[in-house]
């Protein structure tokens, strides 16, 4: 029987936290990559923080996305980004949350070896426990690299990290096999 | 390591082509997953879906859609015909993602509900949820554009899902 869904790794933060969470070396053996995240931050931030992407260590502004967010007491949102030197792929519970939970996050790439732009899905939600204090949203974002992916890095807040992805942060990097 | 994400077949087009379907679906799974690349020739059609070739009024879907200027929801009720099914979401001549979650899709008890998401960077991110009518086990389906063709190189891959 045919097994087309590998783990391909796994980051569980520990005490202390980390400023990144860094998948290196990933194979190109796959048609798709799926990435997992229950995510939370150090940062006092108003409840929830954004974390963000970037492929191959990239920093060029060759990422966009389109964005509709649900958020706090009943407002929702479309926007847009581009040019940017990241993907904010979506937000997690920050320090200043209830605790122990955790915002989740899936990032789907199809096609991450192909020699055209890659597309990218991102999916998320924080939720807190209270009546207004809330968020989901799906982006669909577009990294403008005809390069196959092999690195995948997240970071909490920023690029430039100001804290930290918090002690029980999981990560999971998936690959997808059509045959 | 049980096999519980198991390929069952892929469709790459080597023309355009309005339409890809599956058939013959084998019901020995949990659910299905379909993951689609997908680019338009022209135009930015809905996508329909077309299910068991079930062309009665059994569907219905409610759609979500941020364009990144606006987010609207939109409700199809009871459509069927020439376009297939029911609306769940839209492509353009862009290359996007399609991936349709069919939930225990092989029961023959309940109505059968399917969750899309469509990623299209410079359109639009879009959700929808369909349901079709029908206690019959899902053993065929069509997904459609209202106008248009898919573009050569476009794929569809059907994956079963085994909860055990």
């Amino acid at each position: 029987m045919a097994v087309t869904f590998y783990k391909i790794a796994t980051v569980t933060v520990g005490s202390g936290g980390v400023s990144t969470i860094d998948f290196t070396s990933i194979p190109s053996t796959y048609t798709d990559l799926k990435l997992v995240i229950s995510g939370r931050t150090t940062n006092d931030s108003g409840w929830r923080d954004y974390f963000m992407l970037r492929y191959n260590a990239s920093s060029s502004s060759i990422y966009s996305r389109i964005y509709t967010v649900g958020y706090d007491a009943s407002t929702y949102v479309s926007g847009s980004a581009s040019a940017q030197s990241y993907h904010t792929a979506g937000v997690m519970s920050a320090n200043d949350s209830t605790a122990n939970t955790f915002g989740n996050c899936e990032v789907y790439i199809a096609n991450y070896t192909s020699s055209v732009n890659k597309v990218i899905s991102m999916d998320f939600i924080a939720e807190n426990n209270n009546a207004t204090a809330y968020m989901l949203g799906a982006n669909a974002g577009l990294w403008a690299s005809t390069a196959a992916i092999n690195q995948i890095t997240l970071y909490p807040y920023n690029v430039t990290p100001t804290g930290n992805f918090a002690q029980y942060t999981t990560a999971t990097l998936y690959g997808i096999s059509k045959s | 390591m049980a096999g519980t994400y198991e390929p069952i077949a892929t469709t790459t087009l080597s023309s355009p082509s309005g339409a890809v379907g599956f058939s013959s679906i084998p019901s020995t799974y949990t659910d299905l997953i379909v993951v689609a690349s997908i680019k338009m020739n022209s135009g930015t059609p809905n996508i329909n879906l077309y299910i068991n070739t079930i062309d009665s009024q059994s569907y219905s879907s409610t759609l979500l859609k941020g364009t990144g200027s606006a987010t609207t929801s939109s409700r199809n009720i009871n459509k069927y015909g020439s376009g297939g099914g029911a609306p769940i979401g839209e492509a353009t001549t862009e290359w996007g993602i399609a991936t349709l979650h069919f939930n225990n899709y092989s029961n023959t008890t309940t109505y059968k509900t399917i969750l899309t998401r469509i990623t299209e960077p410079t359109n639009a991110t879009m959700a929808s949820v369909c349901l079709v009518r029908s206690t019959a086990a899902i053993s065929s389906f069509v997904v459609q554009a209202d106008s248009g063709s898919f573009v050569t190189d476009s794929t569809f891959t059907i994956y079963g899902i085994k909860a055990g």
